[in-house]
């Protein structure tokens, strides 16, 4: 009995110092309880925490040193893509030139060529000009016909034609015999059949007034062969492509 | 014993998970709720130590607590006093409060167990 007394006075002493009556605690009730405390407690933390971070990190809250270094670091950023667009500008520029430059060399290369292709006879061309009608009934040579031509090139002719043979650098007029003996023209060997129709692209009022001046081709004609062509201005004088182009075997 | 610490991890784990975060000007609210609730958990350990847990208590105190907490934080912003202080100071000497009152009480315990260890031996060795 006297050890069991010391025990019981020894736990007396040592009780905790509210004395209450220890009464067995339901471990269901307070861990339910307190883990559900817990628990939403560890949500608001983490949430709490995430905000102070998010506010922590905007602009609002950042040191006034921080916010001037980031203002001059944008200043810089914004000038350097400002330069950046200043020079992608004047390539932009300098590519709209070349371009227009390219647009007009292709221009002029695309009038050059038509003008290769009237000087060699490969397109159908038009324009004001004259017309010489000669009649089957003159007396006319080759040689008439070569000055007729020279006198039209002379008075500033850019196309000529004989009965729509185009007159070429290669052109040839020549004064032959047919099988049956008669006297014919040929204008790069094609008979040149009745009425001669020599027709030429230019200034009309030159072209005629060249053939027709007193003591000129027309007046030679007609004074010492009797032959009369008849010339006729026109605005829409028509010579067709060439048929007898002759392509180049030497020249390189 | 390793439940509540189960349900805090839990918690800290599913708060990560989510992305949402709440307006900056209701933060301080939050953050004086968020003090509310530490005081309530400490409370409540210290009840258990103390043997007067008791768990209706202890989830009506935590959440009113909070509410209260944050209320008199948003009632202070529109009445233009630091009644948000005055939540922050309350619940901070009541937290270290509780805090000291759970360390004693674990001393106690431990020297109690101690002692009746010892009582213990000392009532072996008589009986022999």
């Amino acid at each position: 009995m006297k050890h069991n007394s010391s025990l019981h006075s020894i736990t007396k002493i040592y009780l905790p110092r509210h004395k209450r009556q220890l009464k067995p605690f339901s471990q269901k009730t307070w861990t339910g309880s307190m883990f559900i405390t817990f628990l939403i407690f560890g949500l608001l933390l983490t949430l709490q925490y995430r905000t102070q971070v998010a506010a922590e990190n905007s602009l609002a809250n950042q040191k006034q040193e921080d916010l001037v270094a980031i203002l001059k670091n944008l200043d810089a950023n914004k000038a350097s893509l400002e330069a950046e667009l200043e020079s992608l500008q004047n390539t932009k520029k300098s590519l709209e030139a070349k371009a227009e430059a390219g647009i007009s060399l292709n221009n002029s290369l695309q009038k050059q060529i038509r003008q290769y292709q009237i000087a060699n006879g490969n397109v159908d061309i038009g324009g004001p000009g004259v017309s010489i009608t000669i009649t089957a009934d003159s007396n006319i040579m080759s040689y008439d016909l070569i000055d007729l031509v020279n006198e039209l090139w002379i008075s500033g002719a850019e196309a000529v034609a004989i009965n729509d043979i185009r007159m070429l650098d290669t052109t040839t007029i020549e004064q032959t015999e047919d099988k049956n003996n008669n006297v014919v023209l040929t204008v790069d060997g094609q008979v040149l059949l009745s009425p001669i129709i020599i027709t030429a692209i230019g200034d009309s009022a030159t072209l005629e007034k060249g053939l027709t001046f007193p003591g000129g081709i027309i007046d030679n004609l007609n004074t010492l062969y009797q032959v009369y062509p008849q010339i006729k201005k026109s605005d829409s004088i028509f010579i067709p492509m060439a048929t007898n182009i002759k392509v180049n075997q030497y020249v390189k | 014993m390793w439940l509540p610490i189960l349900g805090l991890i839990t918690g800290i784990l599913i708060g990560s998970m989510f992305t949402f975060t709440i307006p900056i000007v209701y933060a301080k609210y939050l953050s004086v709720g968020v003090l509310a609730a530490l005081d309530s958990l400490l409370g409540s350990v210290k009840a258990l130590l103390e043997d007067s847990f008791d768990s209706t208590v202890l989830i009506s105190g935590f959440f009113a607590n909070i509410l209260l907490a944050a209320a008199l934080a948003f009632m202070g912003d529109r009445l233009g006093l630091d009644l948000y202080m005055a939540a922050v100071v309350a619940l901070g000497i009541r937290l270290f409060s509780n805090l000291g009152a759970i360390r004693r009480d674990l001393m106690e315990m431990h020297h109690n167990k101690k002692a009746l260890k010892k009582a213990g031996e000392v009532n072996h060795e008589a009986q022999q």
